[in-house]
């Protein structure tokens, strides 16, 4: 009895392990053809473009819908949904809109999903992150069907590189904004099929596709959320994806580099990572410390060691891929004398290795926030260099929420942080150091700069403007309320196989609807 | 018997309750708001102000507290703004399953390989094979389970091509009603998602729960009662797993039961580099993001396990000792 029991018993084992055996093709499933298989960091919060707050939100909804205009990868604008527009005055914007396209459900767009998007971020209740960048907006009309026409308190030239944000279906966003939320429903190349959070969002290619070049060529796009950079660089190796871009660690490049059937491409990206200076306290409130710190810090060295060449060492607040940029315009470099020289003219003497004045040591607290490995060791290194030429420096880090919380309250003296998706200069410049701005953290206050950012923000002629920011660009780098470590680079690796993919420093994929991927 | 566990899941409600204003109490004394968080640094004051009203963050706290506890004692955890406005208890039921799932094949493999180890260990006590299993188990307890985990991806994805390197598969249950059906892939994916975070989950458990059973092994191979049983002729096989194993897992049970939970706690690290799509994740990213609601619902999802696992070790006990009788 009982050994028959035991016979059954193998049989069954057996035949559980043939089957699983039969099951097993090779290491993995094979991949599937034609679908690309992207690596992101985290999931996506909302599929609503007009909610989005996270990278993997934005990389979303750009594939799924379309905006009036499309920054390509120079981050000039293109017609998408608006075919042309034009300025009757400085302040009214008449956009022209695409005829014949469709959102995914099949219901025709029309100006009535431009009016609605716009009013419902600008509405006293909405929960839009960026709501900030239209509340210049003062009205927002149709004319007819397939025209609409914008118009602005006072002129605002950064508009047009806000207005890429996705277009939402009226009749679906009016009647239930959280099912837009969990399905998106949009006009763009691809449908959105499935959503396992924290796991992987599906799409599918949309067959009707109206953009130049008609449908995509792949047949569906699936984000896969791997959170460890690690394991996500592993993972495009191993060929479980194929494609993923930054953030990546500094220290998996090398070897993503040498991998045979992996192609990496490095350009300047639209972030940047920089030191608040907080310009209200003691002893930084003296333009000549501030600038002394200047000297004492080496971009060079960070960009090349800790973010081994990641991203690049900074000059000024303007982006060198901008057409604000100008070569000419430089923050302090590494100079210790120099710094010397200034500390001691704003009054600083040495004393058993301290700087101090009237009696005070010169001391400084230097904070970021604890989820960036990276930027906590550029604290160190400046902690370390500052200390080495008389600053008393004490270190401190704290997660996100509590550093933000301490900077935006200005009760920080200097915190390393950064800024991301600056499509213009306006979007670093304005409210960051305009006296009282919203983001003037740093407590700065200069009426020729304030004079300088209105100037640029109402000016619509392009030449102007890059003179107007290289001015106040100019005074910033003497004055330091901002030293600007580092330009953020853009990183994106992807398989061999994958072809016509056009990488945008913006980080978008969308140019995945023009790429092909050859069988394995 | 089954009054005692229903006097202990009568016992467990203060016990949430405890905990859900230990959480709700913590969240709110940690700095860092929701909104200003959510709309981000490019946010205005007004922007973030008109928010918090929104999300009734401008309320006292005690009110606050008390309409939480009001819906959630009728089973609305609230929504995430950061997820979309998605329910928390959808977003629990999401992602609870992939979290036991995982958390059960790690204590089912701790066990599994813990136990025989340590009983191995301790009857050859001194041999070759106590001294390997010991340092191997010395490895284990001192290497950091995301660095494991990192290596097992080198080795098994990477170099052997073994093994996929992120993400699960099926859901085990599917998976093995798809092998009813007389269909084997479904399941072989779903273990070969699931065998590198099973083990690098298991790591510290399987040596602390070999350690365990090395030592209480050795203690009861040292009692009169063994050394009746031997004296009696039995057959050593049967001395050892009839009679002294028996002894020596008692006091295992409770540490199983304990790893049991801080699987669960470990799991999010665990989560983190196989990009395993379970609470832990979800709640480290609340967390990170100050998601009140998610956070709250988490916690108190954990802590209702927590609890069920405490109250089967402590029937278990009852089980595997007859001197043990509750009422």
């Amino acid at each position: 009895m009982v050994r028959a029991h035991r016979a059954m018993l193998a049989l069954a084992a057996v035949s559980v392990l043939a089957m699983l055996l039969a099951g097993t093709e090779g290491a993995r499933g094979a991949p599937q053809a034609s679908i690309v298989r992207v690596g992101l960091d985290v999931d996506a919060g909302t599929a609503d473009p007009r909610s989005a707050r996270d990278t993997s939100a934005f990389r979303l909804v750009e594939m799924v819908y379309d905006g009036l205009v499309y920054l390509n990868n120079k981050v000039a604008p293109e017609p998408a949904l608006a075919v042309k527009w034009e300025n009757p005055t400085p302040t009214t914007w008449i956009f022209h809109l695409r005829q014949g396209v469709t959102f995914h459900d099949g219901t025709p767009f029309t100006a009535d999903d431009v009016v609605y998007t716009f009013e419902s971020i600008l509405a006293p209740d909405s929960k839009a992150p960026y709501r900030a960048l239209y509340t210049p907006i003062s009205q927002i009309e149709k004319l007819d069907a397939y025209t609409v026409r914008l118009t602005t308190k006072t002129p605002y030239a950064p508009l047009l590189s806000y207005l890429d944000i996705g277009i939402v279906p009226k009749h679906i966003a009016e009647r239930d904004p959280a099912a837009l939320a969990a399905h998106p429903v949009g006009t763009g190349p691809f449908t959105f099929v499935s959503w396992e959070r924290q796991s992987k969002i599906v799409l599918d290619a949309n067959p009707r596709y109206w953009g130049g070049g008609g449908a995509p060529k792949v047949r569906g796009v699936v984000f896969n959320i791997v959170p460890d950079n690690t394991a996500r660089a592993a993972a495009l190796e191993a060929g479980d994806l194929d494609l993923i871009h930054s953030p990546l660690s500094p220290q998996d490049l090398p070897a993503l580099s040498r991998a045979a059937g992996l192609s990496v491409t490095k350009m300047t990206g639209l972030g940047i990572t920089y030191l608040n200076i907080n310009a209200s306290v003691w002893p930084l409130n003296d333009a000549r410390v501030r600038e002394a710190l200047a000297y004492l810090t080496d971009r060079k060295t960070i960009a090349a060691k800790i973010y081994q060449g990641m991203d690049q060492p900074a000059t000024s607040v303007l982006l060198p891929g901008s057409w604000a940029y100008s070569r000419s315009i430089r923050q302090p470099e590494y100079n210790p004398a120099k710094a010397r020289a200034l500390l001691q003219e704003a009054g600083f003497v040495l004393r058993d290795g301290v700087y101090e004045k009237d009696g005070r040591p010169l001391a400084i607290i230097l904070s970021t926030h604890s989820e960036d490995p990276n930027r906590i060791q550029a604290v160190e290194f400046l902690q370390n260099e500052w200390q080495h030429n008389g600053i008393q420096v004490k270190v401190s880090t704290a997660e996100w929420p509590t550093f933000s919380a301490g900077v935006q309250a200005s009760k920080h003296q200097v915190a390393l942080l950064g800024w991301l998706y600056l499509v213009d200069p306006d979007r670093l410049m304005y409210n960051q150091f305009l006296s009282g701005g919203s983001q003037n953290w740093e407590k700065y206050s200069n009426p020729k700069v304030d004079a300088l950012l209105d100037q640029g923000r109402t000016t619509l002629d392009r030449a102007a403007r890059a003179r107007v920011y290289q001015e106040a660009a100019g005074i910033l780098a003497r004055e330091q309320p901002y030293d600007v470590l580092l330009y953020q680079g853009y990183i994106v690796v992807h398989t061999r196989r994958l072809h016509g993919f056009v990488p945008n420093p913006t980080g978008s994929l969308k140019s995945l609807r023009r790429a092909t991927l050859a069988e394995p | 018997m089954a009054w005692y566990v229903v006097r202990r899941l009568i016992q467990m409600l203060p016990v949430l309750a405890g905990i859900s204003f230990l959480v709700f109490g913590l969240l709110h004394l940690v700095p860092g708001d929701p909104a200003a968080v959510f709309l981000g640094q490019q946010a205005t004051p007004e922007d973030i102000t008109r928010l918090r009203h929104a999300m009734r963050l401008d309320r006292p706290i005690w009110d606050q507290f008390v309409q939480y506890v009001w819906r959630a004692a009728r089973g609305d955890l609230g929504t995430s703004v950061f997820q979309g406005g998605q329910r928390v208890g959808v977003l629990i039921a999401d992602h609870l399953p992939a979290t036991v799932e995982l958390a059960a094949a790690a204590a089912i493999l701790a066990i599994a390989v813990g136990v025989p180890v340590g009983v191995v260990s301790a009857v050859r006590r001194g041999s070759l094979v106590d001294v390997a299993s010991m340092a191997m188990a010395q490895l284990g307890v001192s290497m950091p389970v995301f660095w494991l985990g990192i290596l097992l991806i080198l080795l098994f994805s990477l170099e052997l091509r073994w093994l996929p390197t992120f993400g699960r598969g099926e859901p085990i249950g599917a998976a093995v009603a798809a092998l009813l059906r007389g269909e084997g892939r479904p399941l072989a994916g779903s273990l070969k998602h699931l065998a590198m975070p099973a083990v690098a989950l298991s790591a510290n458990a399987v040596v602390l729960i070999a350690r365990m059973v090395r030592s209480t092994m050795l203690e009861a191979l040292g009692q009169d009662y063994v050394r009746t049983a031997r004296s009696k002729g039995l057959a050593e096989r049967t001395v050892i797993y009839r009679h002294a194993l028996r002894t020596a897992l008692l006091p295992v049970i409770t540490i199983v039961g304990l790893q049991v939970g801080a699987l669960l706690g470990g799991a999010v690290v665990t989560e983190t580099v196989f990009a395993w799509p379970g609470i832990g994740q979800l709640l480290v990213n609340a967390i990170g993001q100050r998601d009140f609601p998610v956070v709250q619902g988490t916690v108190l999802a954990v802590a209702v396990m927590f609890a069920f696992i405490n109250l089967a070790v402590d029937v278990a006990y009852a089980w595997l000792d007859p001197r043990i009788r509750y009422g």
